[in-house]
């Protein structure tokens, strides 16, 4: 008894000790405040937010009360949360691979993970939006119980969503995949309101009354349906144990792909392009990004199509985000993705200007390739916006761009791009949050400038953002040679980085 | 054909190398060994431009390292797997070195097929990334690449770690074929005393960063060096 104490003690002690040792907590005072700043900011939004919501609910559904009309979305709220979590939520699997070698019962390490995965911020972080829309809707209008009552409705409605995803990262991956393909097409056909919205809408209010009215079938149901879920998933922990030791052998590697042929045929830069295809293809935490991008062409359009706010082009510098295509997010840890080999770089006849402006080539090939259908269907949807939405295209692929490569060098920052990120804060630093902002604040500073033109905002927006983009579209030569010079200079920094 | 001059690397207080003068002759099999922290791989590091000497200068055929790249033409090196792309299958990750030397892929292969017997059907054909691969067979891989594009200078930071038995007496004999055919000049560092002496015709010892033997063979005995590891075990 006092030896398996002693080991679960030992875990959670490994476990602070590498919270405390994480890669953010040994950036510099001056970063740790700034990414505190900007949580601090993100949970001051959703606060506001949890504010206001009775005020916009009243507003859209004036026949119904606030909290009435919120519980007819409330399952729409966690389908949504659900998507979040099956994309970012990982089971914190690294506290335990170095045990499973010890004498270390493997029934003790499952339990260990299942609770260990309970301490996530996707089990909070709603409560900042909810606690205060609960109290100023049912404490102070219903009663102090609906509100305790729907408080432990949402922490048991969270915690049903966080044993779903905790149970598809333990499941066969066969199984996972099917069960996430049968939640979104439930999620497109229903919750998306192409079929039974009004029925589906109804079943979630009658829920949410349910729940404040305290009938306890409810919970019993709920806390049942989690229960399972995690004996489930316990149970595929230890199958899962084998796979994380090595024991499963590999899928043979896939082959040269067509477009790696095509990209390699290009004279000069073929050479570079196919490694970089290859990179982006064959690593986890790169290839996300792009397998993204089909969600992103159909998103984007439709947004702006439905434009719930009615003002679209007030926020186009949250484009620069998108215009870019996988440039922008890749492009952030340019030469941190090759750290892993770049001595072998160092060491070989490779001229850096080429190299960089072949990486350059490709981000603005791939980023038009993108943006293109982007482009086509806001054209037919949104005509207004086709032109400060090519504007922000070229701005994303000529500044942007030259500012991602000149801040990229300055990150020494090693990546291993194999590893799947999901909000894994590797490789992420104060520093990229404020290149983020910058990018984004910069075509802000252009949208006021736009006002003073004699032209429509819209206008004037796209010539500021055309017009400049293009103009560092066509001096690439410049200011690519001038990134290889400054990569050059901190060379052996940066290799020093790459190798730690 | 390299000159080391009043080489120095410091990191904070600690020295990791200090060289007064070292010459590698044209042709020639160096063999650079010593305890761990010795120094070997920041000199290899050193020769290889990867890192800043805090003084001093590495000359290849008369001209500084850090002045111009053109030695990286005709350099093949090996340090660890940081000259591996990991995510490439090793077909890939050849034709990519032999491209970077002006090789096509059939010149590749061509060269390829030398190195067969060294990589045992486990290297080539394997539909494997190099990532996926074992220690001996990166090691296999890395070491191969060096040498496929026919250096005149070569450099391998312990080659014969990871590999079995066989593939050491391989990498041996190919490394003094290679040597004795194209006058390749060699600078090899090992643990392992044995398998130099029977490859180079110099050792070079280092300590702490300095060279404290310089061994010719077969003039100089190399049991020197091998009483010098026995002392220090002591």
């Amino acid at each position: 008894m006092m030896l398996k104490h002693a080991i679960v003690w030992n875990l959670l002690k490994h476990s602070w000790i590498s919270f405390r040792r994480a890669h953010y907590f040994q950036r510099s005072l001056g970063i740790r405040v700034l990414m505190g700043f900007t949580a601090m900011i993100l949970l001051g939004y959703l606060y506001g937010a949890g504010m206001m919501l009775p005020v916009l609910l009243q507003n859209f559904f004036p026949e119904q009360l606030p909290h009435e009309a919120f519980f007819s979305l409330w399952l729409y709220l966690y389908f949504a949360e659900l998507t979040v979590r099956l994309v970012f939520q990982k089971l914190p699997r690294q506290m335990v691979q170095a045990y499973l070698t010890l004498p270390v019962k493997r029934r003790i390490l499952a339990g260990y993970i299942l609770s260990r995965s309970w301490f996530s911020i996707y089990n909070v972080y709603l409560y900042a939006l909810l606690l205060p829309f609960y109290y100023r809707t049912l404490y102070l209008h219903v009663s102090p119980a609906a509100f305790w009552m729907a408080l432990l409705g949402t922490f048991l409605l969270s915690s049903l969503n966080h044993a779903i995803t905790i149970g598809m990262r333990t499941w066969p991956a066969r199984l996972s995949r099917t069960i996430t393909l049968a939640l979104f097409l439930f999620g497109f056909v229903i919750l998306g309101g192409i079929l039974y919205i009004a029925e589906f809408m109804e079943f979630s209010r009658q829920l949410g009354q349910a729940v404040i009215s305290g009938q306890p079938m409810v919970f019993i149901i709920l806390l049942s349906l989690i229960i399972v879920l995690q004996l489930l998933a316990f149970r595929g922990l230890f199958a899962s144990f084998y796979e994380w030791s090595g024991a499963h052998s590999r899928p043979g590697a896939p082959g040269r792909s067509s477009i790696a042929r095509f990209l390699a045929a290009v004279p000069v830069y073929g050479l570079y392009w196919e490694l970089e295809w290859q990179l982006i293809t064959r690593n986890k935490r790169a290839v996300g990004g792009l397998t993204q991008w089909p969600w992103i062409i159909i998103a984007l359009p439709l947004f702006f199509y439905f434009d719930p706010f009615g003002d679209a082009e007030r926020y186009m510098y949250l484009m620069v985000m998108a215009a870019g295509g996988y440039g922008f997010a890749h492009l952030q840890y340019v030469f941190s993705w090759e750290s892993r080999f770049f001595d072998l770089i160092a060491a070989r006849k490779i001229d850096m200007e080429v190299f960089i402006r072949s990486k350059y080539y490709f981000y603005l090939t791939l980023g038009a390739a993108q943006t293109s259908p982007v482009l086509l269907l806001v054209g037919v949807l949104r005509p207004d916006l086709f032109w400060p939405l090519f504007g922000i295209f070229l701005y994303a692929v000529g500044p942007v761009f030259a500012y991602l490569f000149l801040t990229g060098v300055n990150s020494s920052t090693r990546i291993n791009p194999n590893k799947k990120a999901g909000f894994n804060p590797e490789g992420t630093s104060g520093t990229l949050f404020l290149v983020i902002f910058v990018s984004m604040f910069s075509v802000l500073i252009l949208q006021g400038i736009a006002y003073l033109l004699p032209f429509a905002q819209k206008t004037g927006l796209a010539l500021l953002t055309g017009l400049s983009g293009l103009v560092f579209i066509l001096t690439h030569r410049w200011w690519t040679a001038a990134v290889s010079k400054k990569f050059v200079f901190r060379k052996y920094h940066n290799l020093k980085k790459y190798r730690e | 054909m390299i000159h080391i001059h009043k080489l120095k690397k410091a990191y904070g207080e600690q020295f990791a190398l200090t060289m007064e003068e070292l010459q590698i002759a044209e042709g020639s099999i160096t063999g650079i060994v010593g305890n761990n922290g010795a120094g070997k791989t920041t000199l290899f590091r050193l020769i290889l431009d990867l890192i800043e000497p805090t003084s001093g200068e590495v000359f290849i055929d008369n001209e500084p390292v850090r002045a111009n790249d053109s030695w990286k033409s005709f350099t093949g090196s090996y340090l660890d797997e940081g000259f591996l792309i990991d995510f490439l299958k090793p077909e890939e990750y050849f034709y990519f070195t032999g491209k970077l030397y002006g090789m096509d892929e059939q010149a590749t292969d061509q060269r390829l097929s030398i190195y067969t017997r060294f990589m045992a059907g486990e290297v080539l054909g394997q539909d494997k990334f190099i990532r996926d691969m074992s220690s001996g067979n990166r090691q296999k891989t890395g070491i191969v690449a060096a040498m496929m594009v026919e250096p005149r200078l070569l450099i391998l930071d312990e080659p014969f770690n990871y590999l079995d038995p066989s593939s050491q007496i391989w990498i041996k004999r190919l490394l003094k074929e290679d040597n004795e055919a194209r006058k390749t000049t060699m600078l090899i560092s090992s643990h392992n005393l044995t398998h130099l002496a029977e490859i180079c015709n110099r050792i070079v010892l280092l300590e702490r960063g300095r060279v404290i033997k310089d061994l010719s063979l077969p003039a100089d005995d190399p049991a020197e060096v091998e009483r010098y590891f026995s002392m220090q075990a002591e």
